[in-house]
């Protein structure tokens, strides 16, 4: 579902080229669970943002449910993004203005679904992650734990073809960590296919697969059968 | 779109020390112009209603020379110079005259009178006075007031009876201690007798404060004036509408009808004032006063408009992490577009209601203690709330472009 060919990123400080990625092949299917792990600097959000289409490789290929993504311009970009993925930040990056259910009910705002179904399927999202009673609040009546899983039930809402967690549970104690990795887990039970980046080994376990990165290289991609829990 | 109206109210209350202070170049703006053209539209209203008399729907007919008619036929327009001697001999106006000119369901009744100035005197007392030679319809057009006596009776009006009817100014004059009543004045050298003291029409309080009490009046029968050695007096034509609106129709209908009965050779002809041409003069002297609010507005809306502009760059850059979100999430270029346009629109509309309820109550406080007329402009009032949006929209345009061009990757990275 996901191909990444021959991929390179630079960037340009000043007249300089600073090479961050180098030469990704990658590719990725239907139900994967997948960890990218690595130090600090080495790539992993990078990487995640070319596969979420919020950034452009400097050369090579990206395909998606096989279609060419590079040569798209910004609106249909955005189109992918509310259709193909959901994002989980490390920051929750939730809008603090507007409640639970409406920072889930995004989305489907931008995919023009109407107002009454919007509603219905938000509040079936937060249920889901264990939030029913927490609809109305704010992100900043939330705890860290519970803004994650409303982010989590906004990535989920559009049914997207893979979810995209970088570090998610970064800022956030065992406990949440833990209740947010079964979460996950759950999911790809259910047949949603994961791309989860973090640096923690123990995270990382949660993961059928495990893509290692270092200085912008894969150096190790394996599959674990069991995993953990 | 309701989204959007919601979404702007609420960042805009949660700012409102700043929303407040960005609004009001567009507040002082709209303020200033609601205001002055309050003040205009009154002024006009006045003057329209002097001129013609809206107030009991009468407008004046006047018989004048061809030179005078084309001017426009305002006393008040045309000052002497070059006005032609009336003709020899005035033809009067005959009731049967006015009776075929009262068009049913338009004219509702016609007044005929002559006016006059003189000096009326009793014993070694005396009075300037106007005198108005009238019959008993001009009272059906303008009431007046009894304070003592009666009113002329019809058959006074019939027989030419030397009677009068005073206003207290000439009372005052003539009459400083004693009744009036059955008196006989003096006007001209002929005697009339006093039946009745009617109220001026200007409020007690006035009379109390101003030592110049107004102008004597005196109203004598139509009938008696030939006694007064007046004979070829220009007759005043006054004709009641029934409706407002159709105050020139009424009047151009009896003109016509009286023209229609007067010598084939007379040049002097009945008209009634050129409505148009008078409101077209006050027009014109009220345009360059709108110019020059046009100028100060447009002045205090731009620096207005920039003021929102600045705060939305500022407002853009804020959220910044907030446009990246949306775009992460599948937002298109136009929904932060209109997202921001509405918020601009949305503060400067808000901003243009205050100014013109600023502007009315300016307009109203001076109206007030100024004694000058007062009317709620409402062309104006919808205009300038659709301008203050429009400004809304233009200035805001550069930061809401500014917000929808944003790379997604760098507006989620912005700290
Ligand atoms: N906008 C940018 N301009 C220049 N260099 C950048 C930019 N963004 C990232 N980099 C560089 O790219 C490299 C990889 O960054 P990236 O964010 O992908 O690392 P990461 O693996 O996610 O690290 P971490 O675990 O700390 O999040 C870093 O060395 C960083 O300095
Ligand atoms: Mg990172």
């Amino acid at each position: 579902m996901i191909h990444l060919k021959n991929i390179n990123k630079s960037y340009w400080i000043g007249k300089e080229e600073v090479p961050i990625l180098h030469n990704i092949n990658l590719s990725i299917e239907e139900g994967e669970y997948v960890s990218i792990m690595g130090p600090s600097g080495s790539g992993k959000s990078t990487i995640m943002n070319i596969l979420g289409c919020l950034d452009t490789p400097t050369s090579g290929e990206y395909i998606l449910d096989g279609n060419s993504v590079l040569s798209r311009k910004e609106n249909e970009l955005s189109k992918i993004r509310n259709e193909y993925i959901g994002f989980v930040f490390q920051n929750f990056n939730l809008l603090p203005r507007l409640t639970a259910l409406d920072n889930v009910q995004l989305p489907l705002v931008y995919a023009k679904v109407n107002k009454k179904e919007r509603k219905e399927l938000a509040i079936d999202a937060l249920t889901k992650v264990g939030l029913k009673d927490r609809v109305n609040f704010k992100p900043t009546q939330l705890s860290g734990g519970q803004k994650q899983r409303v982010a989590i039930a906004r990535a989920l809402i559009n049914k997207p073809k893979f979810i995209l967690a970088d570090e998610p549970t970064g800022a956030l104690d065992t406990a949440s960590s833990e209740q947010v990795m079964n979460l996950f887990t759950e999911l790809n039970k259910e047949g949603v296919t994961i791309v989860l980046i973090t640096h923690e080994e123990e995270i990382a376990q949660y993961a059928k697969r495990s893509i290692f990165l270092r200085d912008g290289a894969i150096i190790k991609d394996e599959r674990r059968e069991l995993h953990a829990r | 779109m309701l989204d959007n109206l919601k979404l702007s109210f609420q960042s805009i209350f949660a700012h409102k020390m700043r929303s407040v202070l960005t609004m009001l170049g567009v507040i002082i703006g709209i303020a200033s112009i609601i205001a002055i053209v309050a003040m205009i539209e009154g002024q006009k209203e006045s003057l329209k209603s002097s001129l013609v008399g809206t107030g009991n729907n009468s407008i004046a007919i006047m018989f004048q020379s061809p030179e005078a008619a084309a001017m426009g036929g305002s006393d008040m327009v045309m000052m002497g110079g070059g006005e032609e001697d009336p003709p020899d001999v005035i033809p009067t106006i005959t009731d049967e005259q006015l009776e075929e000119a009262k068009v049913p369901d338009l004219v509702k009744s016609i007044a005929v009178f002559y006016q006059n100035y003189t000096q009326a005197y009793h014993l070694n007392n005396l009075s300037d006075s106007e005198l108005y030679a009238v019959d008993d319809k001009y009272f059906s057009i303008f009431p007046i007031k009894m304070l003592e006596g009666r009113k002329i009776a019809p058959v006074e009006h019939k027989n030419g009876s030397q009677v009068a009817m005073i206003n207290e100014a000439t009372r005052d004059a003539l009459f400083p201690e004693g009744s009036a009543i059955n008196q006989v004045i003096e006007l001209n050298k002929v005697p009339f007798r006093v039946v009745g003291v009617y109220a001026d029409e200007k409020s007690e309080e006035d009379n109390m404060f101003m030592m110049d009490a107004g102008m004597g009046k005196i109203y004598l029968p139509k009938s008696a004036w030939p006694h007064l050695g007046s004979f070829n007096d220009i007759p005043q034509v006054l004709v009641q509408a029934y409706h407002s609106d159709q105050l020139e129709e009424a009047g151009q209908v009896v003109a016509d009808s009286l023209n229609s009965q007067l010598p084939a050779t007379s040049t002097w002809q009945y008209s009634i004032p050129d409505l148009q041409q008078i409101m077209e003069d006050i027009n014109e002297f009220n345009q360059a006063f709108t110019l020059l609010l046009g100028g100060i507005a447009s002045i205090s809306l731009l620096v207005g408009g920039i003021g929102v502009m600045n705060i939305m760059l500022v407002s853009v850059t804020e959220r910044t992490r907030e446009i990246g979100i949306k775009k992460a999430l599948g937002a298109k270029r136009s929904v932060i577009l209109w997202q921001f346009l509405t918020e601009s629109a949305v503060l400067t509309s808000i901003g243009g209601i205050i100014g013109v309820l600023v502007g009315l109550g300016g307009a109203k406080a001076i109206s007030y203690f100024a004694h000058l007329p007062f009317a709620a402009p409402v062309p104006a009032i919808i205009g300038s709330v659709v301008f203050s949006m429009a400004v809304g929209i233009i200035f805001g345009l550069i930061p809401s472009m500014k917000a929808a061009k944003m790379k997604p990757i760098d507006a989620l990275r912005y700290e």
